[in-house]
């Protein structure tokens, strides 16, 4: 009986290292806490598996854990609350449009990923990199859909600002050698 | 219809609705393209974080080890609280039943007498039988653990088996055998501190783990300065003592191979191990 938990642990759960590791990496400051809260996410995701459903979506039940220990181990480090105004930026100057081409490297679409506000980036990273549903979103992160809805949306519209900014730059003359070194051509 | 696109996107509109801009896709040149861009944007976006270069990899690998470590660490000894309550009554039952029984047949005072001797100390086989079971059980979740396609990283391993051991790498450099070497370490197991060396060929991977002994804590003078071997369930456990040092070599293989490789394994290791103890004084 002990075994079989295991193996579906191990099948279920454990199939999903790679996703967890890679959205801990993104929301962590340092390599080191994110492997501690993965640890700790796993350790209690096996303590409740018996509470997980069969059927259900497994790698969206460990999200959720993931963000509730790392909500504890904020707490822990005395931090003060997220502050965030979502209205710090304007809904008219983000455009609706992307108008950039993308010819950005991969490094540069990250750097403006990174550069997002946290509620945003997260919302974006869960959906657009992981799949996720919008229910399951907000499963994970514990707020309304809508609430879901709206980082979705602002969030997307920033990225597609930040980039645009930066195509515009990279479109302006430049040397060889700054392309080069940037990995364009 | 730029608002909804995402949505459309996302697949989380109403079928009626998704039909409707699907329709709308169709006709407006604009907003298509615009579809297309933000498809592409999403491609590159999660083409930027699901790349991996071998570093990556690697620092992945240790995270998941570490995870699969703490995991059995959790699984092992745990008792589920209902068994413990269930095993507590039930030793309290025997307890019960035991005294009963010597009082009615009136040994009572000499079991009191007997409970006052001090409990002798386990015979050297039982102490010798616990400490090849926890090379074993660290050979299954340490060992067992590295995916088949590690790789030996000699700059990290000799990191990993501080100065004091890493020496050994070019002692089995000069030495080689049919099984490479693809990892090394200190690990602890149970409260026993060992450094570890894995080696991999044809399927089999076999532990050397090297351990500190206390001279006053464990057997020695009962055990031969020979490889003397045991097993425990599916694996064998060959050993050999030096003054200060237990070396073990752990493996699923048959009983006359483990053996034989150990033969081969362990002169290279004593040999450094010696030197080790002499330079110690």
């Amino acid at each position: 009986m002990a075994t079989s938990r295991k193996e579906d642990f191990d099948r279920l759960a454990f199939a999903h290292f790679r996703e967890l590791r890679r959205v801990a990496l993104r929301v962590c400051e340092d390599r080191e806490t994110a492997d501690d809260l993965v640890q700790e996410t796993y350790l209690r995701a096996w303590r409740s598996f018996d509470k997980f459903e069969p059927g259900t979506n497994c790698r969206a039940w460990l999200f959720r854990i993931f963000f509730y220990v790392r909500s504890e181990y904020r707490k822990s480090q005395a931090r003060q609350p997220l502050v965030f105004s979502l209205d710090y930026v304007k809904e008219s100057t983000l455009p609706s449009q992307t108008n950039t081409s993308l010819d950005l490297t991969l490094e540069e679409i990250k750097r403006a990923f990174a550069e997002l506000p946290e509620p945003f980036r997260i919302a974006v990273m869960l959906s657009d990199i992981e799949g996720l549903k919008y229910r399951e979103i907000a499963e994970v992160l514990n707020v309304p859909a809508g609430t879901v809805m709206s980082r979705l949306s602002r969030g997307r519209r920033m990225l597609r600002a930040k980039l645009t900014t930066l195509a515009s730059r990279n479109d302006e003359p430049c040397s060889v050698e700054t392309s080069k070194k940037s990995g364009r051509i | 219809m730029r608002e909804m696109l995402d949505l459309y996107l996302d697949n989380e509109l109403l079928v009626e609705t998704n039909q409707s801009v699907l329709e709308h896709l169709g006709f407006c040149r604009d907003c298509a393209a615009e579809s297309e861009r933000r498809v592409e944007l999403r491609r590159r976006l999660k083409e930027a974080f699901t790349l991996e270069d071998d570093d990556e990899r690697e620092s992945e690998n240790l995270g998941r080890r570490r995870v699969q470590l703490a995991l059995d660490r959790e699984r092992g000894p745990r008792i589920s609280v209902r068994i413990g309550w269930a095993a507590l009554a039930a030793s309290l039952i025997l307890a019960l039943a035991l005294g009963l029984a010597y009082w009615r047949i009136g040994n009572i005072s000499k079991q009191a007498n007997s409970s006052e001797v001090n409990t002798p100390p386990p015979p050297p086989s039982v102490l010798i039988a616990a400490v090849d079971r926890d090379a074993v059980e660290n050979h299954k979740v340490c060992a067992l653990s590295y995916p088949p396609d590690w790789t030996f990283d000699r700059q990290r391993v000799e990191r990993e088996l501080t100065p004091r051991f890493s020496p050994l790498i070019h002692a089995i450099d000069r030495n080689r055998t049919s099984y490479e070497l693809i990892e090394g370490h200190i690990c602890s197991y149970q409260q026993r501190k060992y450094a570890h060396l894995i080696f991999r060929s044809h399927g089999h991977t076999v532990s050397v783990f090297i351990e500190h002994d206390d001279p006053r804590a464990n057997p020695k003078s009962s055990r031969p300065r020979e490889i003397a071997q045991t097993s425990y369930t599916a694996y064998q456990v060959a050993s050999v003592d030096t003054a200060i040092h237990r070396i073990f070599l752990v493996s699923d293989l048959p009983s006359v191979e483990n053996l034989a490789l150990a033969n081969q394994l362990f002169p290279l290791t004593l040999g450094f191990i010696q030197k080790l103890e002499l330079r110690a004084g």
